[in-house]
């Protein structure tokens, strides 16, 4: 992996992958849900959908994509907006010209706005309201932090009223503040190399001027007080129970001995989870657990879809016994395969320039951007004692939030 | 300031020499070899005849592959799956409607003890009834979860009206039919369509000559011959009856929005008008640009998304296009993707929007080709297609040389709204 910086802060992040006939240019932008305020809540998200709407020299961003054989996306999270773009290898200027030109000269007008801010809408509607768990993020989110907490809403937004008032001024405001090169990140993988590499991140973003200084910024964290379970209806046939805890952000060595505890807890359906609750017992259809790593937060979900009948305190204990038993009798050779598994997936997402592209950045917005190399040493590093301590020290039954799910019916 | 009104100059993707994507013979078997690379991963798929489409019952091929490894006497599925995990071995299955497969990805250090192990237990399972009734307790639940929404039901209905609840295309599993699978029949399909003397082997990512022996000696001359599973059926391929078409609809009450699907059948096409029929889709619905998502999305603000695609039907294929949007909206969608499709029939497709499809479409298909383990997954397809390798080194030339003329006919035949069969789920 190479690295520079140019003049203006934005730092730039290569890797050359020989065998690929396309080039991937990824742009993460460090500002996401956790940027906006209690009463614009999803307009990260929906700032990303108007990046789409053409800037001073593009009418048209997708067409000019995918007029030279290429695809583009974005996400957004509570973190930070990542775009990328992938394009045969003859066409990589394209990609530069393109999103350089709408890191300053986005086409910010009222007609984009209004047309995506109805979209935004039917896809809040088809994410939280059309499918089974679609408001998880909204009830854990509430439930792990304060209200104070930029980290206690989803990127989706508190509700979708929040996106449809959004104004013009909004809009400019943001991007003011947020689009520009000392607070995005660079990475190129592919079919590039690294004198390439260098000379178009020069000649397209090297120009690029800040539009105001980057005030530093702090995020509450505050989390919330444990408190009685938190009931929800929801369109799922099934109840379910979760339980959630916050835990330490990525940089914490802590997160990745948490990371691999998840994965001995449920990470395969021969795992504690799977195999008693569902296999054995059969009071769930299914039981699962995972720890969420950001730059700035952490939390650990485990959670199961309860079989008729169970109730969701029956599910809630069923769930903490096989938490506390894995925490006791894990064994070396339990680490051992899990760690086998997750080196078999880091070589699969090495195959991928994308991935690789999104990994470069989202390291350098970590600040560990030397991880990128270091991944499988790192995980050869963990110990199961670490795993047991972190488990023991963040996953206690009574710092633990609880979410029951019962269906609509019920 | 650098002058960004300056375009790059572009260069479409006109000529690409696809990598082999056939099947040779060595020592009587069919092997695909794809290119070696040091990825420090192997990947191993064995691909079978049959899919659904040899089943004697609902579910019965896709339980059958998923329970593979359920375990015997001697060893439960839970020590099985623990001795894979050790080697940090992905196993997956597929099943399609024509063919089903096995594929492993493993690194190579763990082949010489982790394959020999895997391939006879993989003949070894016998479905135990509480491991059977374990797992339909998980797929009963899933199916109740994904019939909780409307995207579910307005394709399951455009399915059962196009092709008919009881043909083999339109036929959808129920709760009674996981309720009904017992060990017998995973047995008999086990026995019947997955023996190995017939397999197809696809090998990509790292290997080498060692690796390619151990494989053949594995399913040749080793213990696999002591297995009575030489019992390859015949390929049989169900009917297709095209219903008339028609219109349906579900009332959810949970729903906040309607699912709308449009469907017709396409039968076997000629190589020629495959790609202009799938370049024609790329128009209407098949990629960002495309007529629906500008009109519906990025004009309107109707759908968070809307597309159409074309999807393999045994011999034919499926074309199909697909929304969501809240209730209030759906007659406005129903009518402007109508309008779409008939403006594709009356007037022919501008130089510059036709070129612009040609260019994505160029781009896309030879993306398809990057990576370690492409070749496998197109030399499956051509062969489960029943496809000639040779297609795959035209399609560029074949794709350049649509016309809007060809097009403009292509959608008066196929386009016709009235061809289409039509369902509408949620909150009608």
């Amino acid at each position: 992996m190479n690295h520079w910086t140019l003049a203006n802060g934005l730092q730039v992040y290569h890797i050359q992958d020989p065998d690929s006939t396309q080039v991937v240019l990824n742009l993460l932008y460090k500002v996401g849900a956790r940027d906006e305020s209690p009463e614009r809540t999803g307009f990260a998200h929906l700032f990303e959908h108007l990046m789409f709407a053409g800037s001073a020299n593009v009418p048209s961003f997708d067409k000019e994509i995918e007029g030279a054989g290429g695809q583009n996306n974005a996400f957004t999270n509570n973190e930070f907006t990542n775009y990328y773009i992938l394009v045969p290898a003859e066409n990589t200027e394209t990609a530069f010209w393109l999103e350089s030109d709408r890191m300053r000269g986005l086409n910010i007008n009222p007609d984009s706005l209004r047309v995506q801010q109805g979209v935004v809408v039917e896809e809040f509607k088809q994410r939280c309201f059309n499918a089974p768990f679609g408001q998880l993020w909204h009830h854990v989110r509430s439930l792990l932090y304060s209200p104070e907490s930029s980290y206690s809403w989803p990127t989706i937004g508190l509700n979708f009223e929040q996106i449809e008032t959004a104004s013009l001024d909004d809009v400019r405001a943001f991007y003011d503040r947020f689009y520009q090169p000392c607070n995005a990140i660079l990475s190129l993988a592919g079919a590039i190399n690294e004198t390439e590499a260098r000379r178009l991140s020069e000649k397209w973003f090297g120009d690029i001027a800040n539009t105001q200084a980057l005030v530093p910024r702090t995020y509450n964290t505050t989390t919330a007080p444990v408190q009685a379970p938190q009931e929800q209806q929801d369109l799922s046939p099934d109840k379910a129970v979760f339980l959630v805890w916050p835990t330490p952000s990525h940089a914490d060595p802590a997160s990745n001995s948490l990371d691999l505890f998840a994965e001995i807890l449920g990470g395969s359906d021969a795992s504690p989870l799977h195999e008693t609750l569902v296999k054995q017992e059969g009071i769930m259809s299914a039981a699962e657990c995972f720890c969420m790593k950001g730059l700035g937060e952490g939390f650990f979900v485990l959670y199961g879809i309860l079989a008729e009948g169970v109730s969701h305190q029956a599910g809630q204990e069923a769930l903490m016994r096989v938490l506390k038993e894995t925490i006791k009798t894990a064994a070396d050779d339990d680490l051992a395969s899990v760690k086998n598994r997750l080196l078999t997936q880091l070589l699969y997402e090495r195959i991928s320039p994308a991935q690789q592209a999104q990994k470069m950045a989202y390291y350098a917005a970590l600040e560990k951007p030397q991880w990128f190399d270091q991944e499988a040493e790192m995980l050869e590093t963990v110990s199961l004692t670490n795993c047991q301590r972190a488990a023991q020290t963040f996953l206690k039954a009574d710092s633990a939030r609880l979410l029951f799910y019962s269906p609509h019916h019920a | 300031m650098l002058d960004r009104s300056q375009k790059p100059i572009t260069q479409a993707v006109t000529e690409f020499t696809p990598p082999s994507c056939g099947f040779e013979q060595r020592n009587g078997r069919w092997l695909h070899l794809g290119p070696q690379r040091n990825i420090g991963l192997t990947r191993l798929e064995l691909l079978f005849p049959g899919g659904r489409a040899v089943q004697n019952q609902l579910l019965q091929a896709s339980t059958c592959l998923n329970l593979l490894l359920s375990g015997h006497s001697q060893i439960t599925e839970s020590q099985l799956l623990k001795k894979i995990d050790s080697w940090g071995l992905r196993f997956q299955t597929e099943v399609q409607n024509e063919s089903h497969s096995l594929v492993f990805i493993f690194r190579p250090e763990v082949a010489q003890e982790a394959l020999p192990f895997l391939l006879e237990q993989l003949q070894l399972g016998q479905f135990p009834e509480d491991r059977l009734n374990s797992y339909k307790q998980i797929q009963l639940a899933s199916l109740a979860r994904r019939q909780s929404t409307p995207s579910y039901w307005a394709n399951r209905q455009v399915f059962e009206s196009l092709y008919g609840k009881n043909s083999f295309l339109g036929t959808q599993a129920d709760a009674v039919d996981f309720q009904s699978l017992n060990p017998e029949p995973l047995l008999d399909f086990r026995t019947q369509n997955i023996g190995y003397e017939k397999a197809r082997i696809l090998v990509s990512g790292q290997y080498d000559d060692d690796f390619l022996n151990l494989v053949h000696f594995l399913l040749e001359e080793n213990i696999f011959n002591k297995l009575n599973n030489n019992y390859l059926r015949q390929k049989n391929t169900p009917e297709i009856n095209i219903q008339n078409p028609a219109e349906t609809s579900q009332t959810l009450p949970k729903s906040s929005q309607v699912s709308l699907v449009l469907a017709r059948h396409l039968d076997n096409l000629a190589f020629n008008d495959r790609i202009a029929l799938s370049l024609l889709n790329t128009v209407l619905g098949g990629y960002f640009g495309s007529r629906l998502m500008q009109d519906l999305r990025e004009s309107k603000g109707l759908t968070y998304g809307i597309g159409s695609r074309i999807s393999p039907a045994l011999s034919g294929y499926t074309w199909s296009i697909s929304s969501e949007m809240k209730a209030e909206s759906k007659d406005l969608a129903k009518t402007a993707i109508q309008e779409n499709m008939q403006a594709l029939m009356k007037k022919a497709i501008p130089k510059e929007e036709l070129n612009r499809a040609k260019a994505y479409f160029a781009g896309a298909f030879r993306a398809q080709f990057d990576g370690p383990f492409a070749s496998a997954a197109r030399a499956k397809q051509l062969w489960v297609r029943g496809q000639d390798e040779a297609e795959l080194g035209q399609t560029l030339d074949t794709l350049w040389s649509c016309t809007s003329q060809t097009l403009l006919s292509l959608a008066e035949q196929y386009l016709q709204p009235q061809d289409y069969h039509l369902a509408q789920a949620g909150a009608l």
